[in-house]
């Protein structure tokens, strides 16, 4: 199959767009579909300081190196959850690092353990599931560091397999309350909070993991988190792309058109708590302490050495 | 000689003349979510394998 564009040799076939292309049309297209995402639904600023939350996999990678190359000027965060089975963080830590150096770029590291003395299967003691656990120890930590350095937006890699899957996931059992908050840029709710936004939504996972490899980025592939819950996902993930076969086109319309008919499900929002601040770390909370502290106080180990640490870095 | 192709750690042979999009097909995976690398290159799906080619299919859905 030939390029579309200039007739060499393509190293994809994209057939919702009826494009095939070579490397250096597709990594030119796939630039400037992470800047139509990033306009159309007024993601950020040119001048905008991002903050961007790096996993060492292919689709936050591959964000980071886009926004660069596009000339925002980007931070990575990489959180050391200190997941030890399949030596998980150490691996992918070790990516996130790597491709940060061979960039020059800035990445922020922040280990669980060297901050609060838990790693996260510590902090999931007795409750909860480890990965319910995990977002909220991610959201916290995501918004300390981008407070404390001066940034403006978070950026996650999730891309547009993500985001129609778990539309589907969410319109399947009509959890409308959560269909009404996915967005490519959802609003910061606190002063303290900073606003999160997906330039990758339009970008198929086949687009990223292309862009990836013909980038030259090494991430970790083979890996999951041995703790992923992902067979449901990948389930509804493999479900769309099997339409996608029949329809190619498909989910870029499926996700696409939910955005533009919204509203439809405006005011099925939960209603957020009134909000406090939570008496040790100061960010928003629904009672006494914040969901954060919370667990880092039931873990223990970490609770009273987490509480300083929140007093002296944040207020 | 014929190609060999890798997906997640196996090794399989296939003659000579496949087109990937076949290989996808008899492996029941979707092309959607796989892309194809032969040597440092990738192919599209039409790409036909030629003898001693080495493929491997990448995996392109994470879950989380
Ligand atoms: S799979 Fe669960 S525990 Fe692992 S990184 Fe993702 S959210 Fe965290
Ligand atoms: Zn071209
Ligand atoms: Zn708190």
């Amino acid at each position: 199959m030939r390029c579309s564009r200039c007739r060499r040799l393509a190293v994809i076939n994209l057939r919702a767009h009826r494009l095939a292309l070579c490397e250096r049309h597709f990594v030119q297209r796939f630039l400037e579909v992470v800047e139509r995402a990033i306009r159309r639904y007024s993601l950020m600023h040119r001048s905008s300081k991002v903050l961007v939350a790096v996993s060492g996999g292919k689709d936050s990678l591959a964000l980071w190196d886009a926004l660069t190359e596009l000339g925002y000027s980007a931070d990575g965060l990489y959180i050391d959850l200190g997941i030890e089975k399949q030596d998980y963080s150490r691996i992918s830590r070790e990516k996130a690092e790597a491709f940060a150096e061979q960039r020059g770029l800035r990445l922020r590291v922040f280990s669980l353990k060297e901050e609060y003395g838990s790693a996260m299967p510590e902090l999931r003691r007795g409750s909860r599931e480890l990965c319910s656990v995990c977002g909220i120890v991610k959201r916290h930590v995501m918004n300390r560091v981008a407070l404390e350095g001066g940034y403006e937006v978070l950026a996650t890699g999730h891309n547009l397999d993500d985001e129609a899957s778990v539309l589907l996931a969410n319109l399947l059992r009509w959890n409308t309350a959560l269909a009404a908050r996915q967005a490519p840029r959802v609003e910061a709710w606190h002063e303290k909070l900073r606003p999160k936004v997906k330039p990758l939504c339009l970008l198929s996972e086949r687009e990223t993991a292309t862009y990836a490899f013909v980038r030259g980025i090494d991430y970790v592939s083979e890996l999951e988190c041995p703790f992923s819950a992902g067979a449901t996902s990948i389930a509804v993930k493999e479900a769309l792309n099997r339409i996608e076969e029949h329809s190619p086109g498909t989910k870029l319309y499926f996700y696409t058109q939910f955005l533009k008919h919204r509203e439809i499900f405006a005011g099925e929002e939960e209603e957020k708590a009134p909000v406090r601040e939570c008496s040790s770390c100061g960010f928003p909370a629904g009672g006494e302490l914040c969901s954060f502290c919370r667990l880092l106080l039931k873990s223990r180990l970490g609770g009273e050495k987490g509480d300083n640490r929140a007093d002296s870095r944040v207020g | 000689m014929p190609a060999t192709v890798k997906f997640r750690g196996r090794t399989m042979e296939v003659e000579a003349g496949t087109r990937v999009e076949d290989v996808l097909r008899k492996m029941g995976l979707s092309r959607e979510g796989i892309i194809a690398r032969v040597g440092s290159r990738l192919v599209t799906e039409d790409y036909r394998l030629r003898d001693g080619d080495e493929v491997e299919l990448i995996s392109a859905i994470s879950g989380g």
